[in-house]
């Protein structure tokens, strides 16, 4: 693991760290414009690329949450171009390690003895790094454990890390101050509850026995009496990440067999439980060659309310939009339109959240989806950039969305894109919605 | 009565009334001893509370020195180790050292007489963690400067109890990642070249002063 040089510790050393980045996106977007002016053909990637590579110095040096909202920003794929992800993914491997007294102090304030005293063997030094603490190597007797640690404080820097980030996101959004509000309250509840390890903890537990009955995915049993708000111990799981086990060059049978079950297990959490497992982030994830796929991280839960997820589904069924009236009306109960909308504006948005709609919810309306296709994916990458260059998205000041499909969206995308690079072909017709 | 058990006694005195007993006589008139029994051990009120501050460093050096893993570790791993044990054993007396600090000005300063005999140990014991800094490499060895980074070390206590006395954080965990923080630097200053850098820069400064007087 990469230690860091020096860790910001103040909130005002955070600050100018992000306002730094801050100017030299607005400085990259004015090169950008600067060279379109003398050659037309200057691609957005080029400018992409240089932004990503600025705002990923930037946040790289932060850790706790302004290293969560890096990772969030990565997986919002539809609205952060290509070029970020790769970047954004490295930060949530690259926080500095607590020292071994620190770890012991963490214990022996949850437990009364340090870890010693728990288990047979303890690596001193942090095996791998979660985004909001480390996981060290434990042995009790016979089983091997993976024992997850907060970094103190975590909780505390949330808030104000959020208000720093902002300015980043009103940029990126093009959004009025009180929606970008809206949905940073969104985030700030999830990343509050994240830091509650206790939360998890029972969330984990109740998660994995509901969805045990699924075929090919493993989960680790969890240690409640080695468990507290800071520290997480189940089973350790071995395994690849995303990378590791493509570069393994696995067949195409074990590919859609782990699709398959990554499907199965967020189609039965949406449709069966309304509580998912919101993070998809290739690093929550471990894959193995028999094909099946170890789940072990339930930080990030969403509870979907009825009011959304009634409206949400029913738009899979394409027939509803031959009836002006109802289509309408669930987009507004989406908040996608809203009552003070003109009929130029209803004419504008319409068709293209329908576009938008009917490419993400593709895979529902057939048998099986063939995630490797490249077309597709294209499909949806070029909709975004198309969404950024319009002139009346990129004005326009009210938010289209509800704050609960914030989760929602983020969720298929982290799914659609994992199976994309499994290339995987999954059946996903099965569930009727209509 | 021993040593402890007067302590105790004194703490809650000055909780309970918000100051010092007037003397002796009273103070130990109250437990219902004579003051022959305070003398035996103290010899006035200001050893007594000397007495408090040493007594919790050398309860927690002496705990420290009980644990195993204390021993196997590097320099910078052991002093992280003394201030996570240190102000846990200080929690017992927080609310004393909450008066202590609002009795005086500044908190709880370096130039406070009680912290006398305290401070004498800790330096003593900060000599030791920074010549097993030098010995294991992480602390650059140099004339003068060395000997005075125990000094540092004593200014980063005081910075850390007065942090701890403002903590308001769930279980004191911001005071716990202060340590950590303030030991993380404080070895890279005590480390990295910075130091010799800049008296290479002074010696070269006055060299070229001294030429160009000549």
């Amino acid at each position: 693991m990469k230690t860091q040089e020096r860790i910001p510790k103040t909130r005002i050393e955070r600050a100018a760290h992000i306002a730094g980045a801050g100017v030299k996106v607005g400085g990259n977007y004015l090169k950008h414009y600067a060279k379109k002016l003398v050659n037309a053909d200057v691609s957005r990637e080029e400018l992409h690329k240089d932004n990503a590579g600025d705002i990923y110095e930037t946040l790289s040096t932060l850790k706790g949450s302004a290293l969560k909202v890096a990772q969030m920003m990565s997986m919002d794929r539809g609205i952060l171009p290509r070029e970020y992800q790769e970047k954004f993914q490295l930060s949530q491997y690259s926080a500095p390690p607590l020292s071994a007294p620190l770890v012991n102090q963490i214990f022996r304030k949850a437990f009364g003895q340090p870890p010693s005293a728990f288990f047979d063997e303890f690596t001193s030094k942090a095996v791998a790094a979660a985004s909001i603490g480390q996981v060290h190597k434990a042995r009790s007797k016979d089983k091997w454990l993976a024992v997850k640690i907060q970094y103190p404080g975590v909780a505390n820097s949330i808030g104000s890390d959020l208000r720093m980030v902002k300015p980043f996101a009103v940029r990126l959004l093009n959004m009025s101050k009180n929606d970008i509000d809206n949905y940073f309250d969104e985030i700030e509840g999830k990343l509050l509850e994240e830091t509650n390890y206790a939360l998890e903890l029972k969330r984990s537990i109740e998660l994995s026995a509901a969805c045990a009955h699924i075929g090919n995915l493993n989960f680790p049993t969890y240690y409640p009496e080695w468990s507290s708000d800071k520290i997480i111990t189940m089973d350790w799981l071995e395994g690849m990440h995303l990378k590791e086990f493509l570069a393994t060059n696995p067949s195409q049978e074990v590919r859609n067999r782990i699709g398959q079950a990554l499907w199965d297990f967020y189609d039965f959490q949406i449709h069966e439980l309304k509580t998912v497992h919101a993070d998809p982030h290739p690093g929550n994830f471990l894959f193995l060659n028999d094909g099946t796929v170890n789940i072990f991280d339930f930080g990030c839960v969403k509870e979907i309310p009825d009011r959304f997820y009634t409206p949400y589904f029913r738009l899979v069924d394409r027939n509803i939009y031959k009836d002006r009236e109802k289509s309408l009306a669930i987009f507004k109960e989406l908040e996608l339109l809203h009552d003070d909308d003109t009929e130029a504006d209803i004419a504008f948005f319409t068709p293209l959240f329908r576009e938008m709609i009917d490419m993400l919810t593709l895979p529902f309306t057939q048998d099986t989806f063939d995630f490797g296709n490249e077309q597709y994916f294209g499909g949806i990458y070029q909709f975004a950039d198309k969404l950024i260059e319009m002139p009346e998205v990129r004005n326009s000041k009210k938010a289209r969305g509800s704050r609960h499909s914030l989760y929602i969206n983020r969720t298929y995308y982290g799914l659609y894109h994992i199976l994309f690079d499994l290339k995987a072909v999954v059946n996903t017709g099965s569930r009727k919605f209509y | 009565m021993d040593n402890s058990s007067l302590l105790e006694k004194y703490i809650q005195y000055q909780l309970e009334h918000g100051k010092k007993p007037e003397s002796v006589y009273v103070f130990m008139k109250k437990l219902k001893k004579t003051d022959a029994d305070f003398f035996a051990h103290f010899s006035n009120f200001e050893a007594l509370d000397r007495y408090f501050w040493v007594n919790v460093f050398e309860t927690t050096r002496q705990k420290l020195e009980a644990d195993k893993q204390y021993s196997d570790f590097g320099a910078s791993e052991k002093l992280s180790a003394f201030y996570f044990l240190w102000t846990q054993e200080l929690m017992q007396y927080r609310s004393y050292v909450l008066y202590l600090a609002e009795k005086s000005i500044k908190g709880i300063n370096p130039m406070d007489k009680a912290l006398h005999d305290f401070r004498h140990a800790f330096l003593d014991y900060a000599s030791s963690i920074v010549s097993a800094g030098i010995g294991a490499g992480q602390i650059a060895d140099r004339k003068f400067i060395s000997e005075q980074f125990k000094h540092g070390l004593w200014v980063q206590t005081l910075f850390l109890l007065n942090f701890w006395l403002k903590d308001t954080s769930k279980d004191f965990e911001d005071t716990d990642a202060a340590i950590e923080k303030t030991v993380n630097i404080g070895f890279k200053l005590m480390g990295e070249n910075l130091f010799d850098e800049v008296l290479d820069f002074g010696k070269f400064m006055f060299q070229r002063a001294k030429n160009s007087f000549s």
